[in-house]
């Protein structure tokens, strides 16, 4: 009853006008933002964040918060509707979503998006209220080698998730993992591979490896087939509302996801990146139209969606409990949270508990705010499929290398999305996958730090990692992911083997 | 046709492994230039290197099934060639890259969106040049006065933040 009587208290304190209007227009401005290929959820929360400097620290938080979920919002929204990702979680969004919208179910999509969003931030809400303090003390526990682990989970299940040919989905890994090695060493300091240009120092940042190879790539894919009409033929517009076959496998997806981003959340670094793909992996499993993935299956949209929106409430727990930002977003957070006199730690619910519930009750409101406003404001998202292909994509275009150049004011990182466009397209025409490349660079500085804090902690044992229980979990995890879906293929192959011997021998 | 997409056959992902290999290998070398420190306080080269390795071992094996399999079945030749207008492309956000520092944003801008609708569709110069002015102002707005980020504006002083 505490729990609730709390949470009461916390939906009192936004019913205060200007609160209400901040977390409308937080959430809004968010989307809108987020929207913009090459800004996304990072360089949306820095632009904004200025802007509620000059409110009280409840509205302030507030609209920081609103931000925060629209942003990531607003990037799945250009994923579905011109398959360039606002951000490196909205990735996955690409590979079903954009689908959709080329068959004309772009509202269909969004919808889900948005629903999925809605669904797992309830889920969040419940999970943060109840489990905020038991979690944050399992996650306290990782350290470097299971940071290590989970790092190398990812690059498993993601040659598991991207099909073709594995020995080219580890070459889109070496070649993340290489991009990410250059400038400075944030271990040791010294400058790497920048052949003495001072601009490379500060490495490439996610904007225009994602901008560049997936959504510049694709740019230069339509131009390639500008003489053929057919590839990017006029959608007709057939419904804005999912169908009951829709919603209904919806349903579960938005459910795992919601748990899944939840829980990977609390992990730090690309936690949603991760999320995000984990989710794909299962939904894709679970399914029982797998042939569908890749082609605007529906479950590719939902599970993804709501688990990037989970990890969005997971990456909240270390932040709330332990005042530490395990992610570029959530570290803007702290910084809205610092400006407005805010201290998240262990001590923050006990010290400010209004502030703390006001805080849980925004989160709920900006996802219902979200599901609010960005539903009826579907029609203005898809009327932009409308809009002359040239047109639309000149315009992207532009966003795209302004947004890229925007994150760090660096003309360096329009020359990066120039090389990352030129790979990109290369890329997808030899068959190398491009979401092994990202995700490999995103999480590559956590791979990095883990294995070389492991290998100083290890002093030459090579079976220290496998002497921690957690660790060793994973690590049974790790081989399971590699091992069984090859051994059931095996199988299967087998007894189809077996079974053509058998009709053959009937036969005869 | 010249005008057929472009699928890169046998020959073209030979050279790309080829490539990609010798960049690692190359890649490697630098690495383990940087130092690779010891087992208790590994150097900034030892993670390098153990990228370089997996990359070189990864597409060098991946060229050595592409050349094996090439033995047992007929090479595939592929079709077309790449594509010249995804060239053009490239070389027009190559223009921006260059032309934002010297003329500022609008103008790189507008030059870059005039190339690109010329590129991508089939309307008379006047109305891609009115288009590309207007994208050039539109995203000068957004950027600058909506979003309050500062873009080059050239030694002409173009852009709503000099003119507002």
């Amino acid at each position: 009853m505490d729990l609730i009587t709390n949470l009461g208290d916390g939906f009192s304190a936004l019913l205060d006008p200007l609160t209400l209007l901040s977390l409308l227009a937080g959430v809004f401005v968010g989307t809108v933002v987020g929207v913009l290929p090459g800004i996304g959820p990072v360089g949306a929360m820095a632009i904004l964040l200025p802007l509620t400097f000059t409110l009280d620290p409840a509205a302030g938080i507030i609209m920081t918060t609103g931000i925060f979920l629209g942003s990531q919002y607003g990037g799945s929204t250009t994923a579905i509707l011109v398959g360039v990702p606002g951000e490196a979680s909205s990735v996955v969004t690409t590979l079903d979503g954009y689908p959709m919208a080329k068959k004309g179910r772009a509202g269909a999509a969004l919808a889900v998006s948005a629903l999925g969003s809605f669904v797992a931030g309830t889920l969040e809400v419940l999970l943060l209220m109840v489990l905020t303090s038991p979690l944050s003390d399992f996650a306290a526990k990782f350290s470097a080698p299971e940071y290590l682990l989970i790092a190398l989970f990812a690059l498993v299940a993601l040659s598991r998730l991207t099909g073709g040919s594995g020995l080219l989905t580890l070459v889109g890994v070496g070649v993340g993992l290489l991009l990410a090695t250059i400038g400075l060493d944030s271990n040791t300091g010294n400058a790497r591979f920048t052949l003495g240009i001072t601009e490379f120092l500060d490495g490439i940042d996610i904007t225009p490896v994602a901008v560049g190879m997936f959504g510049i790539a694709e740019i230069l894919l339509m131009a390639e087939n500008r003489e053929h009409a057919t590839l990017m033929p006029k959608v007709p517009f057939r419904s804005l509302w999912p169908t009951r076959s829709e919603l209904r496998r919806s349903g579960g997806p938005m459910v795992r996801g919601g748990f899944i981003g939840f829980l990977l959340g609390m992990i730090p670094g690309p936690s949603a990146v991760v999320a995000t793909y984990a989710s794909y992996a299962v939904e894709k499993r679970v399914s029982k139209h797998k042939d569908e993935f890749g082609k605007g299956a529906i479950e590719g949209v939902a599970g993804p969606e709501a688990a990037n929106n989970g990890a969005a409430g997971g990456a909240m727990v270390p932040l709330i409990v332990l005042g530490l930002p395990f992610s570029g977003v959530t570290a803007l957070l702290l910084a809205g949270f610092t400006i407005h006199g805010v201290t998240p730690g262990p001590l923050f619910i006990e010290y400010e508990p209004v502030l703390f519930w006001t805080l849980i009750a925004s989160l709920y409101a900006a996802n219902l705010a979200l599901l609010v406003l960005n539903l009826p404001l579907v029609s203005l998202f898809t009327a932009l499929l409308r809009i002359p292909r040239d047109l639309l994509m000149a315009f992207v275009l532009v966003i795209a290398v302004i947004g890229t150049y925007a994150t760090r004011n660096a003309i360096v990182d329009v020359f990066w999305l120039l090389v990352m466009s030129v790979l990109g397209y290369v890329f997808v025409k030899v068959g190398i996958s491009r979401v092994a490349v990202i995700l490999a660079f995103v999480i590559a500085p956590m791979l990095e730090s883990s294995l070389t804090q492991t290998v100083s902690l290890a002093q030459g044992d090579p079976f220290y990692v496998l002497e921690r229980p957690i660790s060793l979990a994973i690590v049974i995890i790790i081989v399971l992911v590699a091992v069984v879906p090859g051994v059931l293929r095996a199988v299967a192959r087998r007894r189809k083997v077996t079974s053509a011997l058998d009709v053959e021998a009937d036969q005869t | 046709p010249a005008s057929e997409v472009w699928r890169p056959g046998y020959r073209a992902k030979v050279v790309t492994d080829a490539l990609i290999v010798a960049f690692a290998a190359g890649y490697t070398v630098l690495a383990s230039d940087l130092g690779l420190g010891d087992s208790s306080r590994p150097g900034p080269g030892f993670f390098p290197l153990l990228v370089g390795i997996v990359l070189m071992l990864a597409a060098g094996l991946h060229l050595v099934t592409l050349v094996l399999r090439q033995l047992r079945v007929p090479a595939d030749a592929g079709a077309g060639r790449p594509s010249v207008h995804a060239g053009l492309m490239l070389t027009a956000l190559a223009v921006y890259l260059v032309t934002l520092p010297l003329l500022g944003h609008l103008l790189a801008a507008t030059i870059m969106s005039a190339a690109v609708l010329k590129l991508l569709g089939k309307r008379r110069t006047w109305v891609i040049l009115a288009i590309a002015v207007a994208i050039g102002l539109l995203s000068d707005l957004l950027f600058t006065v909506v979003l309050g980020i500062a873009l080059p504006e050239g030694p002409l002083g173009l852009g709503w933040a000099a003119w507002i």
